[in-house]
């Protein structure tokens, strides 16, 4: 009976509370042009038992209909807010004979993220990362 | 007699007022003044402001894309800069001499850092050119010991 209740109270937050992502995002940046990018999205499968730290609300300007599409539409959004959050940054400059090479890597470690679709926004819950 | 003792008092106060050692005292309290909005301490909050530039590809699909590529390079070189004033820059230098000529001469730079809660407050752009100005506040009583004990 208990379980049934537990498993009715999951559903429940879930359809009420949005769902959980992961953010893996990771750019390079060779002499101020970006010669890779990569983004990785993950659904968390388990049931999240802390709460966000920090939120922020995007405007459905794409006009999402489902959480997903919105997710996937608006990842940049959620990128640069997660940047903002945690960042971690590893720059090289090499300069020989006066010619100057420089290579940039901005990385964001796996981010927990709740995103809760409304039909006009969206509300970004950004989990504190753990180490 | 009130009269004379104050004029020599005053006499003397302004002499001493003169001598080297008082000037110098106040030439520091002036440079204390100075830099008191920019050198981080323990009591203080300290606003670190960077512009990063990008640039976009040469090839893309469309304008859009290139423009958001153009923004992402520019936020990483905001953090790049960012990171330079917060942890400072590590230089290698080295050079080749053979009979008394430069054979080869290189400077390699090094930043790493991780940096939060770091801000987008502006962001330019024209047609294949992106500025992002980016703001980090430091809090002194927070960071000023860490920072410190890091260049022990």
């Amino acid at each position: 009976m208990v379980s049934r209740i537990g498993i009715f109270l999951q559903i429940t937050s879930l359809a009420l509370f949005g769902g959980d992502y992961y953010f893996t995002y990771s750019l390079t940046s060779d002499n101020l042009v970006v010669s890779y990018e990569k983004l990785q999205i993950s659904r968390k499968m388990t049931q999240t038992s802390s709460k966000p730290v920090a939120f922020f609300d995007i405007q459905n300007s794409k006009k999402a209909t489902t959480e997903k599409e919105f997710v996937e539409t608006h990842k940049n959004e959620i990128v640069e807010l997660i940047l903002q959050n945690n960042t971690t940054i590893k720059s090289t400059s090499k300069i020989h004979l006066g010619d100057i090479s420089e290579r940039s890597i901005v990385r964001s470690l796996p981010t927990l993220v709740n995103v809760d679709f409304k039909e006009d926004f969206g509300i970004i819950g950004i989990y504190e990362q753990t180490p | 007699m009130k009269k004379t003792v104050l004029l020599t008092i005053a006499v003397a106060s302004s002499l001493f007022a003169n001598t080297p050692a008082a000037q110098s005292e106040n030439v520091k309290e002036n440079v204390v003044v100075e830099e008191k909005n920019v050198v981080l301490n323990n009591n203080n909050v300290i606003t670190l402001s960077v512009i990063g530039q990008g640039v976009s590809p040469e090839h893309t699909i469309s304008n859009y894309q290139a423009l958001a590529l153009a923004k992402k390079a520019a936020i990483a070189d905001a953090y790049r800069m960012l990171a330079e004033k917060l942890n400072g820059v590590k230089v290698e230098g080295y050079d080749i001499v053979k009979n008394m000529v430069i054979q080869r001469s290189q400077v390699k730079t090094c930043v790493s850092s991780m940096i939060r809660h770091a801000n987008i407050v502006e962001t330019k752009c024209a047609k294949d050119f992106c500025e992002v100005e980016m703001e980090l506040k430091v809090v002194g009583n927070k960071w000023y010991p860490e920072l410190v004990s890091s260049y022990k």
